[in-house]
Protein backbone atom coordinates (compact mmCIF):
# COMPACT_ATOMS: atom_id res chain seq x y z
CA UNK A 1 0.00 0.00 0.00
CA UNK A 2 1.53 3.09 -0.93
CA UNK A 3 0.01 7.24 -0.03
CA UNK A 4 0.65 9.89 -2.28
CA UNK A 5 0.01 13.50 -0.41
CA UNK A 6 0.05 16.12 -2.99
CA UNK A 7 -1.01 19.91 -2.38
CA UNK A 8 -4.50 21.08 -4.43
CA UNK A 9 -2.71 23.68 -6.92
CA UNK A 10 -6.22 25.43 -7.69
CA UNK A 11 -6.05 29.27 -6.03
CA UNK A 12 -9.06 30.59 -4.46
CA UNK A 13 -10.82 33.57 -6.11
CA UNK A 14 -11.17 36.93 -4.61
CA UNK A 15 -15.31 36.62 -5.68
CA UNK A 16 -15.48 33.40 -3.41
CA UNK A 17 -14.07 35.43 -0.23
CA UNK A 18 -15.92 38.70 -1.21
CA UNK A 19 -19.11 37.64 -2.03
CA UNK A 20 -22.27 39.94 -3.13
CA UNK A 21 -25.88 39.14 -3.29
CA UNK A 22 -27.62 40.35 -6.74
CA UNK A 23 -29.44 43.86 -6.42
CA UNK A 24 -33.08 44.37 -5.19
CA UNK A 25 -35.70 43.73 -8.24
CA UNK A 26 -38.17 46.20 -9.23
CA UNK A 27 -41.87 44.07 -9.44
CA UNK A 28 -42.69 45.73 -13.07
CA UNK A 29 -40.03 47.58 -15.60
CA UNK A 30 -42.71 50.16 -15.90
CA UNK A 31 -41.87 53.73 -16.17
CA UNK A 32 -37.91 52.98 -15.78
CA UNK A 33 -34.87 53.31 -17.63
CA UNK A 34 -33.44 50.73 -19.24
CA UNK A 35 -29.52 50.63 -20.49
CA UNK A 36 -28.76 48.27 -23.42
CA UNK A 37 -25.09 47.66 -22.74
CA UNK A 38 -22.73 46.30 -25.53
CA UNK A 39 -18.94 45.40 -26.22
CA UNK A 40 -18.90 46.03 -29.90
CA UNK A 41 -18.88 42.46 -30.82
CA UNK A 42 -21.33 41.58 -34.01
CA UNK A 43 -24.74 41.05 -33.47
CA UNK A 44 -24.71 41.95 -29.64
CA UNK A 45 -26.36 45.14 -30.78
CA UNK A 46 -29.34 43.76 -32.56
CA UNK A 47 -30.68 41.60 -29.99
CA UNK A 48 -30.43 45.07 -27.56
CA UNK A 49 -32.25 46.91 -29.32
CA UNK A 50 -35.03 44.40 -30.16
CA UNK A 51 -34.92 43.52 -26.62
CA UNK A 52 -35.42 47.45 -25.79
CA UNK A 53 -38.11 47.52 -28.58
CA UNK A 54 -40.52 44.85 -26.97
CA UNK A 55 -39.57 45.64 -23.26
CA UNK A 56 -40.92 48.94 -24.49
CA UNK A 57 -44.10 47.70 -25.99
CA UNK A 58 -44.51 45.64 -23.06
CA UNK A 59 -44.42 47.81 -20.16
CA UNK A 60 -45.62 52.23 -19.67
CA UNK A 61 -43.42 54.87 -20.06
CA UNK A 62 -39.90 52.72 -20.25
CA UNK A 63 -37.41 54.91 -21.81
CA UNK A 64 -34.11 52.92 -23.44
CA UNK A 65 -30.56 54.13 -23.95
CA UNK A 66 -27.60 52.22 -25.64
CA UNK A 67 -24.40 52.25 -24.51
CA UNK A 68 -21.75 50.99 -27.36
CA UNK A 69 -19.05 50.01 -25.34
CA UNK A 70 -15.97 48.14 -26.40
CA UNK A 71 -13.01 45.45 -25.25
CA UNK A 72 -12.49 46.22 -22.52
CA UNK A 73 -15.11 48.88 -21.83
CA UNK A 74 -14.33 52.25 -20.88
CA UNK A 75 -14.74 52.67 -17.33
CA UNK A 76 -16.43 56.59 -18.25
CA UNK A 77 -18.77 54.91 -20.34
CA UNK A 78 -19.82 52.34 -17.33
CA UNK A 79 -19.90 55.23 -14.77
CA UNK A 80 -22.50 57.51 -16.99
CA UNK A 81 -24.39 54.13 -17.41
CA UNK A 82 -24.94 53.61 -14.19
CA UNK A 83 -25.98 56.98 -13.35
CA UNK A 84 -28.26 57.00 -16.44
CA UNK A 85 -30.31 54.00 -16.08
CA UNK A 86 -32.43 51.87 -13.65
CA UNK A 87 -31.67 48.66 -14.97
CA UNK A 88 -29.40 47.03 -17.85
CA UNK A 89 -29.47 44.51 -20.29
CA UNK A 90 -26.07 42.89 -21.54
CA UNK A 91 -24.46 41.38 -24.56
CA UNK A 92 -21.35 40.37 -26.00
CA UNK A 93 -21.80 38.92 -28.85
CA UNK A 94 -21.71 35.49 -27.38
CA UNK B 1 -23.79 46.80 -12.73
CA UNK B 2 -25.21 44.70 -9.88
CA UNK B 3 -23.05 45.36 -7.22
CA UNK B 4 -24.24 49.08 -7.77
CA UNK B 5 -27.50 48.21 -6.98
CA UNK B 6 -28.93 48.11 -10.82
CA UNK B 7 -30.51 44.65 -11.52
CA UNK B 8 -28.93 43.40 -14.60
CA UNK B 9 -29.59 40.34 -17.27
CA UNK B 10 -26.79 39.10 -19.53
CA UNK B 11 -27.53 37.82 -23.01
CA UNK B 12 -25.89 34.45 -22.93
CA UNK B 13 -25.05 31.49 -25.91
CA UNK B 14 -25.12 28.27 -25.31
CA UNK B 15 -21.75 26.57 -24.89
CA UNK B 16 -21.00 29.95 -22.97
CA UNK B 17 -23.45 29.16 -20.00
CA UNK B 18 -19.85 28.24 -17.65
CA UNK B 19 -17.79 30.83 -18.64
CA UNK B 20 -20.42 33.68 -17.52
CA UNK B 21 -21.22 31.55 -14.22
CA UNK B 22 -17.58 31.45 -13.58
CA UNK B 23 -16.91 34.80 -14.49
CA UNK B 24 -19.86 36.11 -12.59
CA UNK B 25 -18.36 33.99 -9.52
CA UNK B 26 -14.47 35.46 -10.04
CA UNK B 27 -16.55 38.69 -9.07
CA UNK B 28 -18.56 37.54 -6.51
CA UNK B 29 -21.59 37.70 -8.24
CA UNK B 30 -22.66 33.62 -7.44
CA UNK B 31 -26.45 34.68 -7.84
CA UNK B 32 -26.08 36.37 -10.96
CA UNK B 33 -28.81 34.82 -13.94
CA UNK B 34 -29.13 35.14 -18.05
CA UNK B 35 -31.22 34.75 -20.35
CA UNK B 36 -29.77 31.80 -22.45
CA UNK B 37 -29.80 32.06 -26.48
CA UNK B 38 -29.50 28.96 -28.50
CA UNK B 39 -26.27 30.20 -30.55
CA UNK B 40 -23.64 32.51 -30.73
CA UNK B 41 -24.58 35.94 -32.38
CA UNK B 42 -21.62 36.55 -34.31
CA UNK B 43 -22.54 34.48 -37.36
CA UNK B 44 -26.37 34.92 -37.73
CA UNK B 45 -28.29 37.19 -39.68
CA UNK B 46 -30.20 40.04 -38.34
CA UNK B 47 -33.74 38.60 -38.59
CA UNK B 48 -32.12 35.13 -36.89
CA UNK B 49 -30.91 36.78 -34.00
CA UNK B 50 -34.62 39.24 -33.65
CA UNK B 51 -36.09 35.69 -33.78
CA UNK B 52 -33.83 34.55 -30.76
CA UNK B 53 -34.24 37.74 -29.17
CA UNK B 54 -37.85 37.28 -29.04
CA UNK B 55 -37.98 34.12 -27.61
CA UNK B 56 -35.98 35.00 -24.78
CA UNK B 57 -37.31 38.20 -23.89
CA UNK B 58 -39.61 36.80 -21.10
CA UNK B 59 -37.07 35.47 -19.34
CA UNK B 60 -35.04 38.96 -19.78
CA UNK B 61 -38.40 40.14 -17.76
CA UNK B 62 -38.24 37.37 -15.36
CA UNK B 63 -34.31 38.21 -14.14
CA UNK B 64 -34.96 41.95 -14.10
CA UNK B 65 -38.04 41.51 -12.28
CA UNK B 66 -37.79 38.89 -9.58
CA UNK B 67 -35.42 38.43 -6.67
CA UNK B 68 -32.86 35.81 -6.79
CA UNK B 69 -32.81 35.94 -3.36
CA UNK B 70 -29.82 38.32 -2.78
CA UNK B 71 -30.23 41.81 -0.76
CA UNK B 72 -26.79 43.71 -2.60
CA UNK B 73 -25.27 42.68 0.71
CA UNK B 74 -21.32 41.90 0.63
CA UNK B 75 -19.93 39.25 2.86
CA UNK B 76 -16.55 38.19 3.48
CA UNK B 77 -14.56 35.39 4.13
CA UNK B 78 -10.44 34.70 5.14
CA UNK B 79 -8.80 33.22 3.26
CA UNK B 80 -8.15 29.13 3.42
CA UNK B 81 -5.58 27.36 3.81
CA UNK B 82 -3.84 24.85 1.08
CA UNK B 83 -5.74 21.63 1.23
CA UNK B 84 -3.83 18.15 1.09
CA UNK B 85 -5.21 15.06 -1.27
CA UNK B 86 -4.50 12.18 -0.25
CA UNK B 87 -3.91 9.11 -3.10
CA UNK B 88 -3.88 5.45 -1.82
CA UNK B 89 -2.38 3.36 -4.62
CA UNK B 90 -0.90 -0.07 -4.57
CA UNK B 91 2.59 1.40 -5.37
CA UNK B 92 4.38 4.59 -6.18
CA UNK B 93 3.58 4.09 -10.07
CA UNK B 94 -0.14 3.16 -9.80
CA UNK B 95 -0.14 6.30 -6.91
CA UNK B 96 1.88 8.53 -10.30
CA UNK B 97 -1.20 6.78 -12.67
CA UNK B 98 -3.83 7.69 -10.32
CA UNK B 99 -2.88 11.18 -9.49
CA UNK B 100 -3.01 12.24 -13.45
CA UNK B 101 -6.16 10.31 -13.77
CA UNK B 102 -7.71 12.54 -10.91
CA UNK B 103 -6.15 15.48 -12.19
CA UNK B 104 -7.57 15.24 -15.10
CA UNK B 105 -10.79 14.88 -13.85
CA UNK B 106 -11.10 17.77 -12.00
CA UNK B 107 -9.09 19.60 -14.81
CA UNK B 108 -6.07 20.67 -13.19
CA UNK B 109 -3.64 19.03 -15.78
CA UNK B 110 -2.52 20.54 -19.24
CA UNK B 111 -3.16 16.99 -20.29
CA UNK B 112 0.59 16.02 -19.96
CA UNK B 113 1.94 13.78 -16.99
CA UNK B 114 2.21 16.32 -14.31
CA UNK B 115 4.84 16.05 -11.45
CA UNK B 116 2.90 15.40 -8.17
CA UNK B 117 3.21 18.23 -5.93
CA UNK B 118 4.06 16.46 -2.43
CA UNK B 119 4.90 18.71 0.24
CA UNK B 120 8.36 18.44 0.22
CA UNK B 121 8.73 19.27 -3.37
CA UNK B 122 6.84 22.13 -3.54
CA UNK B 123 9.09 22.91 0.11
CA UNK B 124 12.18 22.84 -2.04
CA UNK B 125 10.92 24.80 -4.90
CA UNK B 126 9.61 28.26 -2.07
CA UNK B 127 13.37 27.84 -1.73
CA UNK B 128 13.82 29.23 -4.84
CA UNK B 129 12.87 32.41 -4.04
CA UNK B 130 13.40 35.11 -1.73
CA UNK B 131 9.44 35.82 -0.84
CA UNK B 132 7.23 34.00 1.96
CA UNK B 133 4.53 31.39 0.59
CA UNK B 134 1.80 33.18 1.54
CA UNK B 135 2.44 36.08 0.03
CA UNK B 136 -0.34 37.27 -2.77
CA UNK B 137 2.17 38.51 -5.72
CA UNK B 138 -0.75 39.65 -7.44
CA UNK B 139 -4.54 38.77 -8.28
CA UNK B 140 -4.63 36.83 -11.92
CA UNK B 141 -7.54 37.12 -14.06
CA UNK B 142 -10.38 35.82 -15.70
CA UNK B 143 -11.09 33.86 -12.40
CA UNK B 144 -9.32 36.65 -9.89
CA UNK B 145 -7.24 33.76 -8.19
CA UNK B 146 -5.14 35.09 -5.48
CA UNK B 147 -1.22 33.93 -7.07
CA UNK B 148 0.08 33.38 -3.70
CA UNK B 149 4.01 32.39 -4.00
CA UNK B 150 2.61 28.46 -2.60
CA UNK B 151 0.10 28.00 -5.85
CA UNK B 152 2.79 29.50 -8.13
CA UNK B 153 5.36 27.15 -6.55
CA UNK B 154 2.72 24.00 -6.70
CA UNK B 155 2.37 24.35 -10.29
CA UNK B 156 5.86 24.77 -11.15
CA UNK B 157 6.33 21.41 -9.64
CA UNK B 158 3.77 20.08 -11.33
CA UNK B 159 5.03 21.04 -14.44
CA UNK B 160 8.65 20.34 -13.91
CA UNK B 161 10.19 23.24 -13.01
CA UNK B 162 13.48 23.46 -10.83
CA UNK B 163 13.39 25.83 -7.31
CA UNK B 164 15.51 28.46 -9.53
CA UNK B 165 12.72 29.12 -12.19
CA UNK B 166 10.58 30.24 -9.33
CA UNK B 167 11.61 33.69 -9.33
CA UNK B 168 11.00 33.71 -13.17
CA UNK B 169 7.18 32.42 -12.37
CA UNK B 170 6.78 35.40 -10.08
CA UNK B 171 8.11 38.18 -12.63
CA UNK B 172 5.71 35.90 -15.11
CA UNK B 173 2.51 36.50 -13.36
CA UNK B 174 3.39 40.35 -12.28
CA UNK B 175 4.09 40.78 -16.31
CA UNK B 176 0.81 38.99 -16.78
CA UNK B 177 -0.97 41.00 -14.77
CA UNK B 178 1.20 43.97 -16.22
CA UNK B 179 -0.95 43.10 -19.23
CA UNK B 180 -3.70 45.23 -17.81
CA UNK B 181 -7.38 45.60 -18.97
CA UNK B 182 -6.07 43.18 -22.34
CA UNK B 183 -5.28 40.09 -19.56
CA UNK B 184 -9.24 38.85 -20.09
CA UNK B 185 -8.97 39.45 -24.25
CA UNK B 186 -5.74 37.35 -23.90
CA UNK B 187 -7.09 34.60 -21.73
CA UNK B 188 -10.73 33.91 -22.67
CA UNK B 189 -10.93 35.06 -26.45
CA UNK B 190 -12.26 32.65 -29.05
CA UNK B 191 -9.51 33.11 -30.70
CA UNK B 192 -5.63 31.55 -30.23
CA UNK B 193 -4.23 33.55 -28.33
CA UNK B 194 -1.38 32.94 -25.77
CA UNK B 195 1.40 34.10 -23.81
CA UNK B 196 5.19 34.25 -24.92
CA UNK B 197 7.57 34.63 -22.27
CA UNK B 198 11.14 36.20 -23.50
CA UNK B 199 13.75 36.09 -20.80
CA UNK B 200 16.10 39.07 -21.06
CA UNK B 201 19.16 39.69 -18.46
CA UNK B 202 21.83 37.72 -16.87
CA UNK B 203 19.49 34.98 -15.64
CA UNK B 204 19.10 33.39 -18.71
CA UNK B 205 22.64 32.73 -19.45
CA UNK B 206 23.02 31.16 -15.40
CA UNK B 207 20.48 28.86 -15.84
CA UNK B 208 20.83 27.56 -19.33
CA UNK B 209 17.46 29.05 -21.12
CA UNK B 210 18.12 28.49 -24.56
CA UNK B 211 18.08 31.60 -26.55
CA UNK B 212 19.46 29.42 -29.55
CA UNK B 213 19.20 26.66 -32.01
CA UNK B 214 15.38 25.30 -31.86
CA UNK B 215 15.09 27.87 -28.94
CA UNK B 216 11.08 27.34 -29.27
CA UNK B 217 10.81 23.41 -29.94
CA UNK B 218 11.16 20.55 -28.11
CA UNK B 219 14.30 18.73 -26.93
CA UNK B 220 16.83 18.50 -23.78
CA UNK B 221 18.51 21.99 -25.06
CA UNK B 222 14.63 23.93 -24.27
CA UNK B 223 14.33 21.54 -21.31
CA UNK B 224 14.20 24.96 -19.22
CA UNK B 225 12.13 26.98 -21.35
CA UNK B 226 9.69 24.01 -21.82
CA UNK B 227 8.69 23.80 -18.10
CA UNK B 228 8.52 27.78 -17.52
CA UNK B 229 6.30 28.01 -20.40
CA UNK B 230 4.10 24.62 -19.21
CA UNK B 231 4.01 26.31 -16.06
CA UNK B 232 2.64 29.86 -16.43
CA UNK B 233 -0.28 27.84 -18.74
CA UNK B 234 -0.88 25.41 -15.48
CA UNK B 235 -0.81 28.99 -13.51
CA UNK B 236 -3.80 30.41 -15.61
CA UNK B 237 -5.64 27.44 -15.46
CA UNK B 238 -5.01 26.38 -11.57
CA UNK B 239 -4.36 30.19 -10.55
CA UNK B 240 -5.95 32.30 -12.86
CA UNK B 241 -9.26 29.76 -13.49
CA UNK B 242 -8.92 30.20 -17.40
CA UNK B 243 -9.78 26.34 -18.09
CA UNK B 244 -10.74 25.40 -21.53
CA UNK B 245 -14.49 25.57 -21.49
CA UNK B 246 -15.12 27.66 -18.56
CA UNK B 247 -13.02 31.20 -19.03
CA UNK B 248 -11.19 30.07 -22.18
CA UNK B 249 -13.53 29.85 -25.01
CA UNK B 250 -11.25 29.68 -27.89
CA UNK B 251 -12.79 28.22 -30.68
CA UNK B 252 -10.12 25.94 -32.41
CA UNK B 253 -7.21 26.26 -30.06
CA UNK B 254 -3.31 26.45 -30.39
CA UNK B 255 -0.24 24.42 -29.87
CA UNK B 256 1.10 27.31 -28.55
CA UNK B 257 -0.83 27.51 -25.76
CA UNK B 258 0.86 24.64 -24.22
CA UNK B 259 3.73 27.04 -23.42
CA UNK B 260 6.25 29.21 -24.63
CA UNK B 261 9.26 30.63 -23.14
CA UNK B 262 12.12 31.82 -24.99
CA UNK B 263 15.27 34.21 -24.14
CA UNK B 264 16.41 36.39 -26.15
CA UNK B 265 19.94 36.10 -28.13
CA UNK B 266 21.86 38.43 -26.45
CA UNK B 267 25.20 37.50 -27.73
CA UNK B 268 24.55 37.97 -31.38
CA UNK B 269 22.25 40.81 -31.69
CA UNK B 270 23.32 43.45 -33.51
CA UNK B 271 21.04 45.80 -31.61
CA UNK B 272 20.52 46.87 -27.93
CA UNK B 273 18.59 43.68 -26.31
CA UNK B 274 14.40 44.09 -25.95
CA UNK B 275 14.45 44.70 -21.77
CA UNK B 276 17.41 48.07 -21.83
CA UNK B 277 15.31 49.10 -24.88
CA UNK B 278 12.36 49.12 -22.30
CA UNK B 279 14.54 51.02 -19.72
CA UNK B 280 16.14 48.15 -18.05
CA UNK B 281 19.39 48.12 -16.85
CA UNK B 282 21.94 45.20 -19.00
CA UNK B 283 22.28 43.67 -15.88
CA UNK B 284 18.77 43.29 -14.68
CA UNK B 285 16.92 40.25 -15.57
CA UNK B 286 13.40 40.59 -16.95
CA UNK B 287 10.39 39.10 -18.04
CA UNK B 288 8.55 39.97 -21.04
CA UNK B 289 5.13 38.73 -21.47
CA UNK B 290 3.74 38.98 -25.49
CA UNK B 291 -0.05 38.18 -25.91
CA UNK B 292 0.71 36.18 -28.91
CA UNK B 293 -2.29 35.74 -31.68
CA UNK B 294 -0.59 33.90 -34.20
CA UNK B 295 2.63 32.53 -35.33
CA UNK B 296 3.81 32.62 -38.69
CA UNK B 297 7.29 31.09 -40.05
CA UNK B 298 9.35 33.50 -42.66
CA UNK B 299 11.24 31.91 -44.97
CA UNK B 300 13.77 33.86 -47.01
CA UNK B 301 17.24 32.20 -47.87
CA UNK B 302 17.57 33.74 -50.95
CA UNK B 303 18.31 37.45 -49.62
CA UNK B 304 21.70 39.36 -48.19
CA UNK B 305 20.48 42.65 -48.25
CA UNK B 306 18.58 44.71 -45.46
CA UNK B 307 16.07 46.09 -48.04
CA UNK B 308 15.68 42.11 -48.92
CA UNK B 309 15.37 40.58 -45.98
CA UNK B 310 12.71 43.09 -44.28
CA UNK B 311 10.70 42.88 -47.38
CA UNK B 312 10.11 39.31 -46.57
CA UNK B 313 9.25 40.49 -43.23
CA UNK B 314 6.48 43.31 -43.92
CA UNK B 315 4.92 41.03 -46.77
CA UNK B 316 4.92 38.35 -44.97
CA UNK B 317 3.41 40.05 -42.19
CA UNK B 318 0.82 41.78 -44.04
CA UNK B 319 -2.48 39.99 -43.21
CA UNK B 320 -5.30 41.94 -43.02
CA UNK B 321 -6.10 43.07 -40.21
CA UNK B 322 -7.58 47.04 -40.80
CA UNK B 323 -9.52 47.07 -37.71
CA UNK B 324 -8.67 51.00 -37.66
CA UNK B 325 -10.94 50.87 -40.42
CA UNK B 326 -13.77 50.03 -38.63
CA UNK B 327 -16.03 51.88 -36.16
CA UNK B 328 -17.27 48.57 -33.96
CA UNK B 329 -13.91 47.84 -32.51
CA UNK B 330 -12.70 51.56 -31.18
CA UNK B 331 -10.50 50.48 -28.30
CA UNK B 332 -8.88 47.77 -30.31
CA UNK B 333 -6.40 49.20 -32.84
CA UNK B 334 -4.20 51.18 -30.23
CA UNK B 335 -3.67 47.65 -28.50
CA UNK B 336 -2.61 45.58 -31.69
CA UNK B 337 1.46 44.83 -31.76
CA UNK B 338 3.73 42.83 -34.50
CA UNK B 339 6.29 40.62 -33.05
CA UNK B 340 9.60 40.27 -35.54
CA UNK B 341 11.34 37.63 -33.82
CA UNK B 342 14.98 37.62 -36.13
CA UNK B 343 17.47 34.70 -36.26
CA UNK B 344 20.74 36.18 -35.45
CA UNK B 345 21.93 35.85 -39.35
CA UNK B 346 19.11 38.52 -40.54
CA UNK B 347 19.64 40.65 -37.94
CA UNK B 348 22.93 40.77 -38.30
CA UNK B 349 22.41 41.54 -41.75
CA UNK B 350 20.29 44.74 -40.57
CA UNK B 351 22.62 45.94 -37.36
CA UNK B 352 25.80 45.74 -40.06
CA UNK B 353 24.44 47.48 -42.47
CA UNK B 354 24.08 50.44 -39.84
CA UNK B 355 20.01 49.92 -39.47
CA UNK B 356 18.91 50.57 -35.70
CA UNK B 357 15.84 49.11 -34.62
CA UNK B 358 13.43 52.09 -35.39
CA UNK B 359 14.86 52.14 -39.42
CA UNK B 360 13.79 48.58 -39.41
CA UNK B 361 10.31 49.47 -38.09
CA UNK B 362 9.88 52.50 -40.89
CA UNK B 363 11.06 50.17 -42.91
CA UNK B 364 8.74 47.53 -42.79
CA UNK B 365 5.80 49.54 -41.41
CA UNK B 366 5.88 51.33 -44.88
CA UNK B 367 6.07 48.25 -46.66
CA UNK B 368 3.37 45.87 -44.43
CA UNK B 369 0.33 47.15 -46.67
CA UNK B 370 -2.70 44.89 -48.43
CA UNK B 371 -4.98 45.77 -50.39
CA UNK B 372 -7.96 48.00 -49.75
CA UNK B 373 -10.12 45.20 -50.77
CA UNK B 374 -8.76 43.01 -48.33
CA UNK B 375 -9.08 45.05 -45.68
CA UNK B 376 -12.80 45.57 -46.46
CA UNK B 377 -14.18 42.34 -46.08
CA UNK B 378 -14.02 42.49 -42.77
CA UNK B 379 -16.82 45.43 -43.28
CA UNK B 380 -18.30 43.35 -46.53
CA UNK B 381 -21.70 42.30 -44.15
CA UNK B 382 -21.77 45.03 -42.03
CA UNK B 383 -20.77 48.18 -44.50
CA UNK B 384 -22.26 50.41 -42.24
CA UNK B 385 -19.61 49.79 -39.50
CA UNK B 386 -16.92 51.49 -41.46
CA UNK B 387 -15.59 54.69 -40.15
CA UNK B 388 -16.90 57.78 -42.25
CA UNK B 389 -13.54 58.78 -43.25
CA UNK B 390 -12.58 55.76 -44.89
CA UNK B 391 -16.30 55.23 -46.80
CA UNK B 392 -15.05 56.35 -50.16
CA UNK B 393 -13.50 53.14 -50.05
CA UNK B 394 -16.81 51.52 -50.73
CA UNK B 395 -17.66 53.69 -53.36
CA UNK B 396 -14.47 52.38 -55.53
CA UNK B 397 -14.94 49.24 -57.43
CA UNK B 398 -13.30 46.08 -56.67
CA UNK B 399 -10.48 47.15 -59.33
CA UNK B 400 -9.94 49.97 -57.61
CA UNK B 401 -9.94 48.75 -54.39
CA UNK B 402 -7.52 46.12 -54.93
CA UNK B 403 -4.76 48.62 -56.53
CA UNK B 404 -4.66 50.59 -52.97
CA UNK B 405 -2.19 49.35 -50.65
CA UNK B 406 -2.84 50.49 -47.17
CA UNK B 407 -1.14 49.65 -43.55
CA UNK B 408 -2.77 46.60 -42.14
CA UNK B 409 -1.71 48.34 -38.29
CA UNK B 410 -1.92 51.38 -36.93
CA UNK B 411 1.83 52.65 -36.32
CA UNK B 412 5.70 51.93 -37.06
CA UNK B 413 5.82 52.11 -33.18
CA UNK B 414 3.65 48.80 -32.79
CA UNK B 415 6.42 46.72 -33.92
CA UNK B 416 8.41 44.91 -31.10
CA UNK B 417 11.90 42.99 -31.94
CA UNK B 418 13.64 40.69 -30.53
CA UNK B 419 16.92 38.27 -31.81
CA UNK B 420 16.30 34.41 -30.87
CA UNK B 421 17.82 31.47 -32.69
CA UNK B 422 20.81 29.50 -34.38
CA UNK B 423 22.61 30.15 -37.28
CA UNK B 424 20.07 30.37 -40.58
CA UNK B 425 18.26 32.80 -42.30
CA UNK B 426 14.52 32.12 -40.77
CA UNK B 427 12.46 34.35 -39.03
CA UNK B 428 9.15 34.51 -37.18
CA UNK B 429 6.19 36.81 -36.79
CA UNK B 430 3.94 36.53 -33.68
CA UNK B 431 1.05 39.10 -33.94
CA UNK B 432 -0.22 40.54 -30.86
CA UNK B 433 -3.10 41.52 -29.25
CA UNK B 434 -1.31 43.65 -26.74
CA UNK B 435 1.73 46.01 -25.68
CA UNK B 436 4.05 43.72 -23.91
CA UNK B 437 4.27 43.85 -20.26
CA UNK B 438 7.95 43.11 -18.87
CA UNK B 439 8.53 42.75 -14.90
CA UNK B 440 11.65 42.40 -13.36
CA UNK B 441 12.86 39.01 -11.84
CA UNK B 442 13.65 39.82 -8.41
CA UNK B 443 13.53 37.50 -5.27
CA UNK B 444 16.09 35.22 -6.14
CA UNK B 445 17.24 33.14 -3.10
Amino acid sequence: MFTLEVLNPVAQSEGEIKVSGTARRPRSLDGLTLGLLWNSKRGGEIALVKAGELISNRFKDVKVIRYDGSMPCDKELMERAKQECDVFIGSTGD
Amino acid sequence: MEKAGKPSVGIVSVGFERDAMATARAFGLPQFRYALFPEVLTGLTPERIKRDTADAVDRMVEVLTTDAGGNGNTTAAKPKATDRLKIDATDSYDAFEKMNRQFLELEWSDGFPIIPATPEKVERMLKGATRSAEDVVTVLEPGNGLATVEKIAINAVMAGCEPAHLPILIAACEAYTGLGDRVRAMAMSTSTHAPLMVINGPIGREIGINSKRCAMGPGAQSRHNIVLGRALRLIMMNVGHCYPGHMDLDTIGTARKFGMCVAENEEETPWQPLHVEKGFDQEESTVTLFATRDEIDVNDLDNWTPEGVLNSMAFFSAIPGGEYLDQGHPGWDPYYRLLLMFGPEHANICGTAGWSKNAVREYVYNRCRTSARRLLNKVLCTPDKIRPQWEWLLKLSEWEQDQIMLPVMGSASNIEMVVVGGPAGKNLIYRCIAPPSTAIIKDRA
